[in-house]
């Protein structure tokens, strides 16, 4: 039988378009194994991985919530470095499961594609972390009496970060 | 074009709403930021609800293809609206092979697209699909937009060309049987009217004149050209690989019948344009792509060109026209010979008086990958062909086969083209 004839495509840095799957799948797995207890991390570890295979299940989502849930059985702390990793990886695993809806596995994706999703991730990921920090140091076990209830100065100074933020890039 | 809500935001949604619930049932701040994130995220990705985004490609092709060449480069230039994050991009080369890649836009891609066969093709296509946001929104895909390109066929060298019966016209680079001016010697004659003057053999006339008065003239043969007939059988596509010969996908195929079939109409046909012979080219399930006879620079182009365009069509139902040639032609029938149209018109042809050539352009076949019950079935179609071959030989068609050796086609063109008794 004769060799296939392949075309050859140029379009700068290109990597395999499985790949946001197979971020998907590690991001998810290793948050899992890191900051879940058994046997959550085996079922986060299974959405991941399913998530990978076939995304239109949406179970990258589905693994970003059980990690986010987690947090719950957490006393908030804001010396434990896992609520400032939860937040990025719960984030960060919306960014790619959506990348891993759209992009062929059998396909290519140019690295410049990547950067205007990372970019927005980064953008809010940065004020997302200093409130979440605030929140962690007033809501904690050592946070000062008297406060407000935290709860609900969170939420609002969180909403108010991430209204400043859409407002932000929507002028753009 | 049409844009379309992924379930990317909905799903991100959703997490957030469970995630705000929780933090609200229990009372946790932390978890209510990552809510706030997630639905920020959301918001972001899909805050654009336009339907007229634009998404496109234009695809040029670098260089003009001009002769036989092993690939050739297509760019196409991605543009978008500036809200389009990633473009998907599937491009179809030589229409079978299919390859994605999504890019951000403005992008500038390069195909280059390995071109194994001669004629008419499409070698890139592109449809493409805009992603916006998160991908919030996706678009239909777009008109598939194409390159198309005609290969030219590749010249072997004729050293040796087969002549028909008779030549026309006195002039030409053949020689012809008659008196005339151009040719080699042919004869001493005694001087008759008409003759030229600077004819007369003096040596000769000396030695042969038996009277005073007597002359002798040294004759020479006349040049003339030979009428061509080139007809082009487009019935059938076959490549190599008798395997892919139910589906034709080229990127696999290998050398196919028609590509060994135009080189050859190519090969001949500037072969006898150089010799200053009149060429005409005809295929044979249609008219279009038909060159009338004649000589010259310019039919060289014009067969060129009609030669470079063909391309198969299946006479399924139809039989094959017979084309009309010019009398005394020498009729050159390209062919693979896997039907039996092209040996009823050439035994019509012979009937006619005409010498018929029968190129043989079945490529060398590699049976590699058949199964049993295909095997046998290559075995009776080749069986058949082999028939259909005797056939012409026994009717004195000369069958010639293109797709072999340099030096064996070359050794049968010397044995075709040596002059014969009619």
């Amino acid at each position: 039988m004769s060799d296939r004839l392949h075309a050859r495509i140029s379009a700068g840095v290109l990597i395999p378009g499985v790949s946001p799957r197979l971020a998907g799948a590690l991001i998810g797995c290793a948050a899992a194994l890191t900051m879940m207890p058994e046997p959550f991390s085996y079922i986060a570890m299974a959405l991941a991985l399913v998530g990978a295979l076939f995304p239109s299940t949406l179970a990258t989502w589905g693994c970003a919530l059980a990690l986010a849930l987690t947090q719950l059985a957490r006393t908030p702390d804001a010396g434990d470095w896992r609520p400032y990793v939860t937040l990025a990886v719960v984030h960060l695993l919306h960014v790619i499961g959506a990348l891993a809806l759209v992009v062929e596995p059998g396909g290519s994706l140019q690295v410049r594609a990547l950067l205007r999703p990372l970019r927005r991730w980064l953008v809010l990921q940065l004020p997302a972390q200093a409130v979440l920090a605030l929140v962690l140091a007033f809501s904690g076990t050592n946070a000062p009496r008297g406060l407000p209830t935290a709860g609900v100065f969170a939420v609002i100074a969180a909403a108010c970060v991430a209204a400043i933020v859409v407002l932000t890039l929507r002028r753009r | 074009m049409r844009w379309r809500r992924s379930a990317a935001p909905a799903a991100g949604a959703v997490c957030a709403i469970v995630l705000a619930g929780a933090a609200l049932t229990f009372g946790r701040a932390d978890v209510a930021v990552l809510a706030v994130v997630l639905f920020a995220a959301v918001v972001l990705g899909s805050r654009v609800r336009r339907d007229d985004r634009i998404v496109m490609a234009t695809l040029t092709q670098v260089d003009e293809v001009s002769g036989p060449v092993s690939s050739a480069e297509v760019h196409a230039a991605v543009t978008a609206d500036p809200d389009v994050d990633l473009v998907l991009l599937r491009i179809t080369a030589l229409g079978f092979e299919s390859q994605s890649v999504a890019v951000a836009p403005p992008a500038n891609v390069t195909i280059e697209v390995p071109l194994a066969h001669s004629g008419e093709q499409e070698i890139a296509a592109v449809e493409l699909r805009g992603v916006a946001g998160e991908a919030a929104a996706i678009s239909d895909a777009s008109a598939r937009a194409s390159v198309r390109t005609v290969v030219e066929p590749m010249a072997t060298g004729v050293p040796f060309l087969p002549l028909p019966a008779r030549l026309r016209g006195l002039a030409g680079g053949h020689q012809s049987s008659r008196p005339g001016d151009g040719g080699e010697f042919r004869d001493i004659h005694p001087f008759a009217a008409g003759d030229r003057l600077r004819r007369i053999d003096w040596k000769a006339t000396a030695r042969l004149a038996r009277r005073p008065g007597d002359l002798f003239v040294r004759r020479t043969n006349a040049t003339s050209d030979a009428d061509v007939a080139i007809v082009f059988d487009d019935a059938d596509d076959v490549g190599e690989a008798v395997v892919e010969w139910t589906l034709g996908d080229p990127t696999l195929s290998g050398r196919t019948s028609l590509d060994v079939a135009r080189d050859a109409a190519w090969s001949l046909a500037s072969a006898y344009l150089e010799a200053g012979d009149a060429v005409s080219f005809q295929v044979l399930s249609r008219t279009r792509g038909a060159v009338p006879r004649g000589g010259g620079g310019r039919q060289l182009e014009r067969l060129k060109a009609a030669i470079a365009q063909t391309s198969p069509h299946p006479r399924l139902l139809s039989r094959a026209r017979t084309p009309l040639v010019a009398p005394g032609a020498l009729v050159v029938l390209v062919s693979s010979f896997l039907e039996r149209d092209a040996v009823r018109l050439a035994a019509l042809w012979r009937a006619a008086g005409h010498r018929v050539l029968a190129i043989d352009a079945l490529p060398r076949l590699n049976s590699g990958g058949l199964n049993r019950r295909q095997l046998l079935a290559l075995r009776v179609v080749l069986g058949l062909r082999d028939e259909r071959l005797h056939e012409l030989r026994a009717i004195g068609v000369d069958v010639l086969a293109w797709d072999s050796a340099h030096t064996e086609l070359r050794a049968v063109l010397r044995t075709l083209a040596t002059p014969r008794r009619a």
